[in-house]
């Protein structure tokens, strides 16, 4: 996993926890906590201290990614707009993740690992996105998504009807929104 | 006291976050410092990269394309020997005189053992490249047991080795090898360089070949003409010469029924001499080989001596000749045996359609910007030609066609030979007429010789081509050995509204196509010269003729041959013209040019290919900066479309290297990219960019690039009318 990962979960972490609930975590998931963003680290330190995060916050992992997700994302918004003002709403957003956004990140961060979607765009109501990767990190995917949806200032459903980590053979993210009223 | 706990606490905490921040630090300097050097690499590689291509390009022999790329790889590798094998005919490597030694006397020994090996596959080390047709190292030749040369190696301190291959297709034509002073462990970077090198190298060593092979074919021709002529023209001699002695017998004897069917066999004979004259005649001018003698003579007494030759032919229809020449006509610098040839064709021509009238030859000489001219015109009161006819005399006029053969007797190539003699020597003869007042065909040539060397254009292509609409016209080079089907295509193609010229064979199409550049070609696969595939292959390894689209036209159906030697489409004779013509227009719309499609991304390259090929573009692709070097060296695109974000060699580095290519420089380059420009980047992009566009939507990225590119040819267009 790509250092910049890291930097993000060190940045949500400090700023709504607090400097000590960080050092707490790297201290409990026993990692040396030096970062670059440019470099890779194994996977696993992520998944521990995500694991530490998870008793510290007495929250279940699934939901500290989600929170990871949804407020990581505004961040990368900051950092790389373009992506975002290139639309006006989440479902044309989400359909360039493969060929623009995830594409770019491959180089800009060379080595990332990022998954590849595959769509079900059948409805134009409700967009499917299909999702698989060996790190299941479909939560997330959700709270990247449910961020996104408030960047645009949209009314988000969002849900699973398959789920790698339910046994599926892979993740599906049924999503719709609707413009927020007011 | 809890305060100060509380504070040392703090300053743990502050410690240990500093230390690692430090850490992080200098995780990212080694990050940044290993992607520097890579960086450096990598620019060396392209260096020497370009360095080759251009030499590949440029080159004008096979030998300085090598030695440039041994001079080229020792300084990447800063390795001192470099030394290139050829494969000869028996399929055996054999030293060349081509090497890199940074000091010859000191390798004296190892050059020396070498030039004195020859090296059989798997033999060696250039024996194995030669087997395995790829790269091989050698970390200690001293220790290897397949290196015969050690003990050479040894004396001269010669450690490391690697050879590669030069390989056209897939066949080695040669092998290069470099040495070091040190043992040195396989660097897979220079290996995969080397590949590249190889394959450069193996392009001029096919381009060279197929020029031979051209040359070769069109010496065979030349060769078998000569034969053929010699061989018809002893038997036809002796043909006339036996019946001449038989009829002086038979006159002698008395036997005077026997003289007229005598005479028939010799008046057959001297015409069958005279075709053969003609047609070898004809091929020479073709093929450029007729040479013209050119001297000063005097210009009255050569027109009255042709005259006094005709008078007889003359007076045989009660026709009275008149000759107009002023004695003080002076002197002109021609081929005075050509001139008098044209001029008793079109007299004796004349002569024999007008039945008690005059023929008028009358010479005179003008002034005109383009110097000074001297005109003979020759008039008869006959039977004219009808508009129609004369459209067809000069459409027709590079073939005997029937008709014209007919009504002029002979062999209906006089004109067309005595035509393409006057061209050749700067001028023309044209023909002006009435039906039932008689005809006027003027011979203009230049009074001094101008262009003795001009290039032979054959002209047959109908007049209207030379109206200022049809130089807007896409040009079609139409090559077919079939007068028929030229005469076919043209008449269609010019009513579509195409200028069009034709090329009767394969060497004379190749000519034509690299002098006129033509907007399309097509291309007949089964001619008596050179086969269609091979002046297929000839035009897309020439780089001056790759990027022009080739249509083929046959009755053979082998369409996946077609594709996979570079056709742009294929059609099945009978061809289906309004079928051709629509996939002309299709290829012309572009003025059947070409882009380059430069991005790692499959998907963008994917939906740009499909959708530029609709739009009628020939497109070629590459996934990063160096792959996109290997195309431009293939075929110069029209337009770039670039990508700035690439592993290997990115958009940036890619620019940099057009601007510093004289041949690239024009070309103009459209960027895409996702990212955000930095006031840098667009100080780096420095504006020789067509146009930026923002990787947003897919659909709507491919209308932009499509509108973009459009307006980019049009405005070339617009250019290159504006200069004519
Ligand atoms: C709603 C939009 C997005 C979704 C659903 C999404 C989803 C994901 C997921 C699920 C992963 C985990 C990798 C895996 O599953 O194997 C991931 C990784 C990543 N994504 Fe995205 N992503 C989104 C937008 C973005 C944006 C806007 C950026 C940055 C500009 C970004 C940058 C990254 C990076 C840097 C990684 C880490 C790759 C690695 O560590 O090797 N993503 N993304």
């Amino acid at each position: 996993m790509k250092g910049v990962v890291f930097n993000l979960l060190e940045a949500v972490v400090r700023r709504d926890y607090g400097d000590d609930t960080w050092e707490a975590l790297l201290e409990a998931a026993n990692t040396d906590g030096a970062y670059s963003s440019l470099g890779n680290y194994p996977d696993e330190e992520m998944m521990k201290l995500v694991g530490a995060a998870s008793s510290a916050l007495k929250m279940p992992a699934d939901d500290v990614v989600r929170w990871f997700g949804r407020n990581a994302l505004p961040l990368l918004a900051n950092k790389h707009p373009h992506f975002f003002a290139a639309h006006k709403s989440t479902r044309p957003f989400l359909l360039t993740l493969n060929d623009v956004i995830h594409s770019e990140v491959r180089k800009l961060y060379p080595g990332a690992d990022v998954p590849v979607f595959s769509y079900d765009t059948s409805s134009s109501e409700v967009l499917l996105m299909h999702y698989k990767s060996p790190r299941k990190l479909c939560a997330l995917a959700e709270g990247f998504i449910e961020a996104t949806a408030a960047y645009y200032a949209e009314e988000l459903s969002l849900d699973q009807p398959e789920c790698m980590n339910r046994g599926d053979d892979k993740c599906v993210l049924r999503v719709s929104v609707k413009k927020a009223r007011g | 006291m809890e305060s100060l706990n509380d504070a040392d606490i703090q300053l743990a905490r502050l410690k240990k976050r500093l230390d690692r921040e430090q850490r992080a630090r200098a995780e990212s300097e080694a990050i940044a410092e290993k992607a520097l050097s890579e960086l450096y690499t990598k620019k060396k590689e392209i260096e020497l990269l370009q360095l080759i291509t251009v030499a590949a390009n440029e080159a004008s022999t096979v030998d300085d394309a090598m030695r440039t790329a041994l001079d080229g790889v020792c300084a990447h590798t800063r390795w001192p020997v470099g030394h290139v094998h050829l494969k000869d005919s028996a399929g055996v490597l054999v030293s060349t005189s081509l090497w890199h030694l940074d000091n010859s006397e000191r390798y004296k020994t190892f050059r020396k053992a070498t030039e004195a090996m020859t090296f059989v596959p798997s033999i060696g080390l250039p024996g194995r490249v030669l087997e395995e047709r790829k790269p091989a190292w050698i970390v200690d030749v001293t220790k290897d047991d397949n290196f015969p040369r050690s003990k050479a190696a040894q004396d001269t301190g010669l450690r490391a080795g690697f050879a590669f291959p030069v390989l056209v297709g897939e066949e080695v034509a040669a092998v290069m090898e470099f040495f070091s002073d040190e043992p040195a462990e396989p660097d897979d970077a220079v290996l995969t360089i080397m590949a590249h090198v190889g394959s450069q190298l193996g392009r001029v060593i096919e381009r060279r070949r197929a020029e031979d092979a051209l040359k070769l074919a069109s010496q065979h021709k030349s060769q078998f003409l000569a034969n053929m002529s010699h061989e018809l023209r002893t038997p036809l001699n002796a043909i006339i010469g036996i019946t001449e002695m038989l009829q002086e017998d038979a006159r002698d004897s008395d036997r005077g029924n026997e003289f007229e069917p005598l005479d028939r066999v010799v008046r057959a004979a001297r015409h069958l001499l005279a075709v053969i004259n003609d047609i070898l005649d004809l091929s020479k001018i073709e093929a450029g080989k007729m040479d013209l003698h050119v001297s000063s003579f005097e210009i009255a007494p050569v027109v009255q001596d042709v005259v006094n030759t005709v008078g007889t032919l003359a007076a045989k229809n009660q026709n009275s000749l008149k000759l107009e020449c002023p004695p003080d006509m002076g002197f002109m610098c021609a081929d005075q045996t050509r001139i008098r040839q044209a001029l008793l064709n079109l007299i004796s021509n004349a002569a024999k359609f007008t039945e008690n009238g005059t023929v008028t030859i009358s010479v005179s000489r003008t002034i005109a910007e383009t110097g000074e001219w001297v005109v003979i015109s020759v008039s008869d009161t006959g039977i004219g030609l009808t508009a129609e006819q004369k459209g067809r005399l000069f459409q027709d006029f590079v073939q005997a066609d029937a008709s014209t053969t007919r009504r002029y007797g002979g062999t209906g190539l006089g004109l067309a030979i005595s035509r393409r003699f006057c061209q050749m020597m700067g001028g023309d003869i044209t023909v002006e007429s009435e039906p039932g007042r008689g005809s006027t065909f003027t011979i203009r040539l230049p009074a001094q010789e101008t262009q003795s060397q001009a290039p032979v254009l054959p002209k047959s292509s109908p007049p209207t081509l030379r109206s200022t609409d049809s130089q807007r016209a896409p040009l079609i080079l139409v090559i077919d050995d079939d007068d028929a089907v030229r005469k076919v295509t043209t008449h269609f193609l010019t009513r579509e509204g195409f200028a069009v010229t034709t090329a009767s064979g394969g060497r004379e199409g190749l000519r034509l196509a690299r002098e006129l550049q033509p907007a399309a070609i097509t291309l007949d696969i089964m001619m008596p010269d050179l086969d269609g595939w091979t002046v297929l292959a000839a035009i897309k390894g020439d780089p001056a003729t790759a990027g022009i689209p080739v249509v083929l036209m046959t009755i053979v159906d082998e369409k996946n041959r077609g594709y996979s030697l570079g056709a742009a489409d294929y059609m099945v004779k009978p061809v289906d013209w309004s079928g051709l013509s629509g996939v002309l227009r299709s290829i012309c719309k572009s003025a059947g040019r070409g882009v380059l499609v430069v991005d790692d991304d499959d998907a963008i390259r994917s939906g740009l290919r499909r959708a530029l090929h609709e739009g009628g573009w020939q497109v070629a692709e590459a996934e990063n900066g160096r792959v996109a070097l290997a195309r431009l060296a293939e075929a110069q695109p029209d337009v770039i479309v670039l990508d700035l974000m690439m592993p290997e060699m990115d958009g940036f580095e890619l620019l940099d290297a057009l601007r510093s290519n004289r041949a690239w420089r024009e070309i103009p380059v459209l960027v895409l990219t996702a990212k955000d420009l930095t006031d840098d980047d667009r100080a780096r992009l420095n504006g020789g960019i067509e146009r930026i566009l923002q990787k947003r939507d897919r659909q709507e990225l491919l209308s932009e690039v499509l509108d973009v590119l459009d307006r980019c040819i049009e405005r070339r267009r617009g250019e290159s009318i504006a200069v004519p």
